[in-house]
């Protein structure tokens, strides 16, 4: 049973799919005994099956008929086959049409991907149930995953799943053989189009659910243009040229970081299954990567973000004796992301730590600023400190960010970062990774290890700006 | 005498539940023939002969389904029944709305493919699928009966798709009011089955009277049985009578 009545004003509707109709058009064309495909006979061991057609024969037709070349036919004929309206005989899970005498045959039109109708879970746990009777508990790899996936967080139906398979099992068992084949191949593929098996992608992938039903009426009317219209103008807009600037700057910079866009070193763990790219890139490792290293001097944003990069300049900090403006701009993140009951002791305690006159580690602030800031925290809120730490912020960014980049701390670290070797894995490699899957590091004892990291930067003791005075004070002295 | 009364109330909730879940297993097996008649719609085993299958099969189907709503919220909404036996209402009410939704869904889309695929034009252009035999006999299965008579005039195809829209939208009704005025938490029901319960013996519990049944191995049942409604089976929980085999 599912929940019918969700009036939560959320995304729940596939987009348009206008190809699918023109495609179904086609096919309907192709079945034309005059002027569509000859078809031809598929023996198998027991039986023959009739309506089978030879990839050739399908690319000549779609030539003949759409007027195109060679090779925008065959394109043309793997998105029919991609799609589901056809599919393949031999190697069934690779969907693409071949121009040879590999087979092919017409997909029934219950099995044709529908714009408004998904292919629902419940109906691929029947699936995979009937299955597993025919193929008496042995399923593949990723089968029997979705299957344990799905009996888990579909417990309550799967009484009603159980009974369904057998059902539809035995009902089967009622026609004849080459339909009984036929019948196997055709839920086959359409759930190799639905349910794609690893390391391919499906055809019906669409991105995003939208908002609007694409087939409900359009409101007309002159109301909801008026109010369209006065929401447009009240917005507050940004030229293209800046925008689009901003994006080419950030596309350029950061397109050998995407794992999308570039292979990751030593190999992307969604395709391989092979999990040193994550180990390498933990938050807190001991020796960083050489991409990791390399953004760092994109902009001081990422370097503050990877806590690798953060203990770099922490340390070059400390050996300037300057890490008090580090130490605030962590405190005013803490204020901002932390609970609300902490907030006005933490407030304060910054207060006295750096803003104080005379304070322990008293930090530069203009005049102006620590004049809000000081009317602000008679009655502190969370971004109290906002603009004191946006100065702050600046501050290390125009001055200590570029000074950091050229010193021998950076350099060090970029020195000692590695580069691993890529993967090369084989098939059957590939197969006993995805075999070996372990569930990675919980979160919960990652977010545990951030917290030991806190305790001890906290237990290790700020270094107090009175102490560094009166020791160099004392050096003086002795000097002297 | 107590005992005896008790006793009494016992095996009359029994025999209710028990009629409950035939009632159910009936509307399961025509939720899947009816699955397996709408698959060949469009294709070249449609024929005039499909069409009538489908509207009898669906009409059955209603009936069915009439039937256990009817029964189910009756039983669920009498307050004096135990917990154990509320939870197994619960459980046979996710089993019916789950049937309903794949009925829903079904008919809806003999609907689409049906007024797509019309038999009376002079070129019928059907999808060559491959699957050349009838379904005369998974209609069978799912009216219960021996054979299938065919009575229908040749129009059957546009005069029938009439009557499925207004049969759609009375389902889609009745399945709303159930969700309204029911109020059983689905989340909260849990399988009797684990994973790969289907694996085990595939013997066919109901019979509606009428037909032999056909016994296949069946790892624990035992004893004859004359054919009729009810029929018993010493399985695991064999404390509550009645229960089919192929929920062991």
């Amino acid at each position: 049973m599912t929940i019918r009545t969700i009036h939560d004003h959320g995304q729940h509707y596939r987009p348009r799919m206008a190809c699918l109709k023109k495609v179904e058009a086609l096919v309907v064309e192709m079945q034309d005994p005059k002027s569509g495909l000859k078809f031809e006979e598929q023996k198998l061991v027991t039986t023959t099956v009739p309506h089978a057609i030879a990839g050739q024969d399908i690319h000549a037709w779609i030539v003949n008929r759409l007027k195109l070349d060679a090779e925008e036919a065959k394109a043309f004929g793997t998105m029919m086959v991609a799609y589901g309206y056809i599919y393949p005989l031999q190697d069934h899970k690779r969907l693409i049409l071949k121009v040879d005498a590999s087979l092919y045959r017409f997909q029934t039109p219950y099995f044709w991907p529908v714009q408004h109708w998904r292919a629902e879970d419940t109906d691929y746990a029947i699936y995979l149930a009937k299955r597993n009777i025919r193929k008496k508990g042995v399923l593949e790899l990723y089968e029997q995953e979705h299957y344990n996936n799905l009996h888990k967080w579909m417990n309550h139906k799967w009484d009603f799943i159980v009974m369904q398979a057998k059902e539809q099992y035995r009902a089967g068992k009622e026609r004849k053989k080459s339909d009984r084949v036929v019948l196997d191949c055709q839920e086959r593929a359409y759930w190799v189009v639905h349910r794609p098996p690893p390391r391919t992608a499906s055809a019906m992938d669409y991105g995003l659910d939208r908002l609007i039903d694409p087939n409900a009426e359009e409101v007309t009317g002159e109301r909801p243009v008026i109010i369209f219209n006065s929401q447009a103008i009240m917005r507050p807009k940004v030229k293209s040229t800046v925008s689009l600037g901003a994006l080419v700057k950030f596309s350029s910079t950061f397109k050998n970081h995407d794992p999308f866009l570039a292979p990751c070193l030593p190999s992307n763990p969604w395709l391989t299954d092979d999990i040193t790219y994550w180990e390498l890139n933990l938050p807190r490792v001991e020796v960083p990567t050489k991409m990791r290293v390399e953004r760092w001097t994109f902009n001081f944003m990422e370097l503050l973000n990877d806590p690798c990069g953060r203990a770099d300049f922490r340390l070059f900090l400390k050996k300037e004796f300057s890490g008090e403006n580090l130490a605030f701009w962590e405190a005013c993140e803490d204020l901002k992301w932390g609970s609300a009951e902490a907030m006005k002791e933490k407030a304060e305690h910054i207060y006295k730590m750096f803003l104080a006159p005379g304070a322990p580690r008293w930090v530069n602030i203009d005049g102006k600023t620590m004049d809000i800031t000081v009317k602000g925290l008679v009655h502190p809120h969370r971004y109290v400190l906002d603009a004191a730490q946006t100065h702050i912020f600046m501050l290390m960014k125009k001055d200590t960010f570029g000074r950091y980049m050229k010193s021998p701390v950076f350099k060090d670290a970029q020195k000692k970062a590695l580069s691993p070797q890529p993967h090369t894995f084989t098939d059957a490699q590939l197969e006993q990774n995805a075999r070996n899957r372990k569930p990675g590091i919980h979160p919960i004892i990652l977010h545990q290890q951030e917290e030991e990291e806190k305790a001890k930067l906290a237990a290790s003791g700020p270094v107090d700006i009175k102490q560094i005075m009166s020791k160099l004070d004392r050096r003086t002295d002795l000097k002297k | 005498m107590l005992e005896h009364l008790e006793r009494m109330v016992l095996l009359a909730g029994e025999r209710r539940q028990h009629e409950c879940k035939t009632m159910l297993d009936a509307l399961n097996r025509v939720t899947a023939c009816y699955r397996h008649l709408v698959i060949t719609l469009g294709s070249t085993s449609d024929s005039q002969n499909l069409r009538e299958e489908l509207r009898k099969t669906r009409k059955k189907a209603q009936e069915l389904a009439a039937a256990n709503r009817t029964k189910l919220t009756a039983l669920l909404k009498d307050k004096s029944i135990s917990k154990e036996d509320r939870s197994e209402y619960e459980r046979l009410w996710v089993l019916f709305t789950s049937s309903m939704e794949l009925l829903d869904v079904d008919m809806k889309r003999s609907l689409e493919i049906g007024q797509d695929f019309p038999l009376q034009v002079p070129t019928r252009h059907l999808i060559q699928t491959g699957m050349s035999g009838s379904t005369t006999t998974v209609a069978a299965r799912a009216m219960s009966v021996q054979n299938m008579k065919y009575e229908a005039d040749s129009n059957i195809d546009t005069a029938d798709l009439k009557e499925l829209e207004a049969e759609i939208a009375q389902v889609v009704q009745m399945m709303e009011e159930m969700e309204m005025k029911v109020q059983v938490a689905p989340w909260a029901v849990e399988a009797k089955q684990e994973a790969g319960a289907e694996l085990k013996s595939t013997v066919s519990v109901v019979r509606l009277q009428g037909d032999n049944p056909k016994h296949t191995s069946c790892c624990c049942c035992f004893g004859s049985f004359s054919g009729g409604w009810e029929w018993w089976c010493a399985c695991r929980d064999s404390s509550v009578l009645g229960r089919g085999c192929d929920r062991g």
